[in-house]
């Protein structure tokens, strides 16, 4: 056989055995719904709810870091949600991935404020700029090269087992999210970038709300703080709510730990994270209705 | 630019169209083919900073320069002024890399400079890839100094036009951007011969496939997925990892640095079959190695032969006594060390790979050549490479790790019993799987010749390469730069 030949040969052999391959995850991703947003890597676990969110028709989108990121949204098959939890991050990356039109903008934004500060002062998360890049348009709109269809997080995540679709009654709060601050703000003296962090969310907060998006503060329970970032916590809650109308809801407070199941310290289990999703949706449900 | 990114396959293409444009068959096809090439790799390696460009400017004009003066008095038989070119040529490429790699280095260990020159010194960028491109030139004022190069370059003494077309020529060599930033290194008297028109018909396509195929595969979904994980080893938070973790991270560490450099190294010379050159391979299946001294012949040959060429038999190499044997292994292995980069951690990685070199060397100085060629029983050979493969991965951690303290912070977690981090365990598991197969494979193919030959080549061959470029396209990991960019 000559060299055109068999390089001719190769090549049929590749092409063949390549969508081979894409069949047999099309019948995983598409047919036994195996795609999911919990991968062995942060990055990508973060980049599949990214992709997940970009599409417009979102009732919420839940911006925050890894503790959001356990809510299912619609990489995990809950299309009224978009979830930007970013693994690692904060909820300003989310914001910002909003603010620039990657993602389109929901009917509520729904703003961790557990990890409001992460990552001040430090590089922009990797994930992000993945979120700007070409790749992920392609997956956004190619889902078999998606960031939620990657064989190994598929695997992975078969081999956690993770039931995403794990519900429940919503959680029953006592009291409707309310918007708290200035009049008697917490006093606490922000660093030079804490500042400029909460300025950025400030502003970003106000251009997106020229879109009819409302916003609002959510305190999840996830563990102890030390003093000084429950204070710095509090201290920012009561600028951003005041300055962005946005109610807020202290989750941590209204729920016992005890009737939460944790994966670790911090994250919430699929089930309890089924219904705190569940509770915020009824929270901005009732914010939606008129009260007397 | 990376090989790995958008910027680059739209560059690659629009080169690889120009270079094989219908015109480039006539007359003029191989200076129309060189401009082409030297364009795109100028272009590659200014991308990220146009700044860099003057440096590699004057590292190639000024090896240009001596390179012609250089044949000039060797054709004229002046061997004092050769030698004295050569000198000059040698001092300004290691002038260049003492400036821009070393001198940050040594302001910093010197005492009693003014804060301001440290500061100043310390604030000299390190232009990627210069340690390269530095021993490119060195490898070329020699090879002609040694008249192992002359075709075109003799060309060049004889009229004014030639000598420009020696430059571009030489350029051409030091700057050709599948080997720029990370090798492999290239020797010029296996590139210059090389130096030609091509045709688009020549090129060997399964070549090309093979080495991108498995480059890219080896990069990108090994190596990639892996780094997102080693990283913790030398972060903080490297105490959340249990004992079993640091473990796995550190096995994982050595499959992904392999994974990396002779990915790129593959694709180097997928890249350069495109363009009808063949490059030297760089990594001879290294892990399989039942020795320290072997694994230098597999791991990043080109280094090694580069070193062993102009550094360790011009010392002297074994022609000088035991004693001077045993200080030349450790002065190249401690230069090896201090070339991957400027701090002392390098420096005693290669050190450590020198001792372990003199050890070796004295364990079996009464061996023969004959007796070394003879096949060794399994079980010595399973022991050898249980200790090679070992004592290379240890060794990593010297390499790896920003400091002392870390080092000791991982052998300390070593004794402390911890929660298995699932995502480490896993990725080191399944990604740092690939470079064993590949290793297996190599494995095979020295010991089942006949079976392997008959794999080559088949559907089932092919049906391999297919599963890999479906994992490149979905399942690679966070893009990364790679590790040997910045040395």
């Amino acid at each position: 056989m000559n060299s055109s030949n068999k390089s001719l040969r190769f090549g049929i052999g590749v092409l063949a055995s390549l969508f081979g391959c894409f069949g047999l995850q099309a019948i995983a991703f598409f047919g036994l719904r195996l795609g999911t947003g919990k991968t062995e890597s942060n990055y990508f676990s973060t980049l599949s709810r990214f992709q997940g969110a970009c599409a417009p028709g979102a009732e919420i989108a839940v911006s925050g870091s890894s503790i959001t990121g356990r809510l299912p949204g619609r990489e995990a098959g809950n299309e009224a949600v978009a979830n930007l939890g970013s693994d690692g991050g904060s909820p300003y990356d989310g914001l910002m991935l909003i603010d620039e039109g990657v993602v389109s903008p929901p009917r509520w934004l729904v703003l961790e404020t557990n990890t409001l500060f992460n990552g001040v002062g430090y590089a922009e998360m990797p994930a992000v700029k993945g979120a700007r890049g070409k790749w992920f348009a392609v997956g956004g709109s190619v889902p078999l090269v998606g960031a939620a269809a990657r064989p190994s997080g598929m695997l992975y995540a078969k081999l956690l087992s993770r039931n995403w679709n794990g519900r429940g009654e919503p959680f029953p709060l006592q009291q409707r999210p309310c918007i708290i601050g200035p009049a008697d703000p917490p006093a606490f003296e922000f660093t030079a970038i804490e500042k400029d962090r909460l300025t950025a969310l400030s502003q970003i907060l106000s251009r997106i709300r020229k879109s009819e998006v409302r916003i609002l503060l959510v305190n999840y329970p996830a563990g102890a703080m030390k003093a000084r970032e429950t204070e710095r916590m509090n201290a920012a809650i009561a600028i951003l709510s005041s300055e962005a109308q946005a109610p807020y809801l202290d989750l941590a407070s209204a729920i016992p730990r005890e009737s939460l199941v944790f994966t670790d310290s911090v994250h919430l289990g699929p089930a309890s994270a089924s219904r705190i999703l569940d509770t915020i949706r009824a929270a901005c449900l009732s914010l939606e209705t008129p009260t007397n | 630019m990376l090989f790995n990114s958008w910027e680059f396959l739209i560059l690659l293409g629009i080169t690889f169209a120009a270079y094989y444009a219908p015109w480039s068959a006539g007359r003029h096809g191989k200076a129309w083919q060189v401009t082409i090439a030297l364009l795109a790799s100028v272009i590659f390696y200014g991308w990220e900073d146009p700044r860099l460009l003057g440096l590699l400017a004057v590292s190639c004009v000024g090896n240009s320069i001596a390179t012609a003066r250089i044949i000039l008095h060797k054709v004229n038989g002046d061997e004092v002024r050769v030698r004295r070119w050569v000198r000059l040529a040698v001092i300004l490429n290691l002038a260049l890399l003492g400036i821009f790699k070393y001198a940050p280095f040594l302001g910093g260990m010197l005492g009693g400079l003014p804060p301001s020159w440290v500061a100043m010194l310390k604030a000299i960028p390190l232009p990627i890839g210069i340690s390269f491109y530095t021993f490119h030139g060195i490898s070329m004022i020699v090879d002609v100094a040694r008249g192992e190069v002359t075709r075109e370059s003799d060309a060049m003494v004889s009229k004014e036009t030639r000598f420009a077309k020696g430059v571009r020529d030489i350029g051409f060599y030091l700057l050709f951007f599948p080997q720029l930033v990370a090798g492999p290194i290239v020797k010029a008297k296996q590139f210059w011969p090389q130096i030609a028109a091509k045709r688009l018909e020549d090129i060997q396509w399964e070549l090309v496939l093979r080495s991108l195929i498995a480059g890219f595969f080896l990069k990108m979904v090994a190596a990639d997925n892996l780094a997102e994980q080693t990283v913790t080893l030398t972060k903080p938070w490297i105490v959340s990892a249990g004992p079993l973790d640091l473990i796995l991270l550190l096995y994982g560490y050595s499959m992904q640095i392999f994974s990396d450099f002779a990915g790129y190294s593959l694709i180097a010379i997928g890249l350069a079959a495109m363009f009808g050159y063949r490059f030297p391979i760089n990594f001879d299946f290294p892990y399989l190695s039942t020795s320290i001294t072997e694994f230098w012949r597999r791991w990043h040959m080109s280094l090694s032969a580069w070193l062993r060429d102009y550094l360790y038999i011009p010392l002297g190499g074994n022609r000088k006594g035991e004693a001077r044997t045993y200080f030349n292994l450790f002065l190249v292995m401690f230069l090896g060390g201090l070339w991957h980069g400027a701090e002392w951690k390098f420096a005693l990685w290669g050190t450590l790979h020198g001792v372990l070199l003199g050890v070796e060397r004295f364990c079996f100085r009464k061996r023969t050549r004959d007796q070394a060629s003879l096949p060794r029983p399994a079980w010595r050979a399973v022991l050898g490479w249980f200790y090679t493969f070992h004592a290379v991965t240890l060794l990593w951690l010297t390499f790896l790790m920003p400091d002392l303290r870390q080092i000791g912070i991982f052998f300390q977690e070593l004794m402390i019993p911890g929660k298995l981090l699932g995502p480490a365990v896993f990725s080191s598991l399944v990604f740092g799987s690939i470079a064993v197969v590949y290793h297996a494979f190599g494995w095979w193919r020295e010991h089942r010749a006949d079976e392997f030959n008959r794999f080559r080549g088949s559907w089932r061959e092919s049906f391999a390469y297919g599963i890999m470029l479906f994992l490149i396209l979905t399942n690679s990991g966070a893009p990364q730069g790679f590790i040997y960019f910045q040395f």
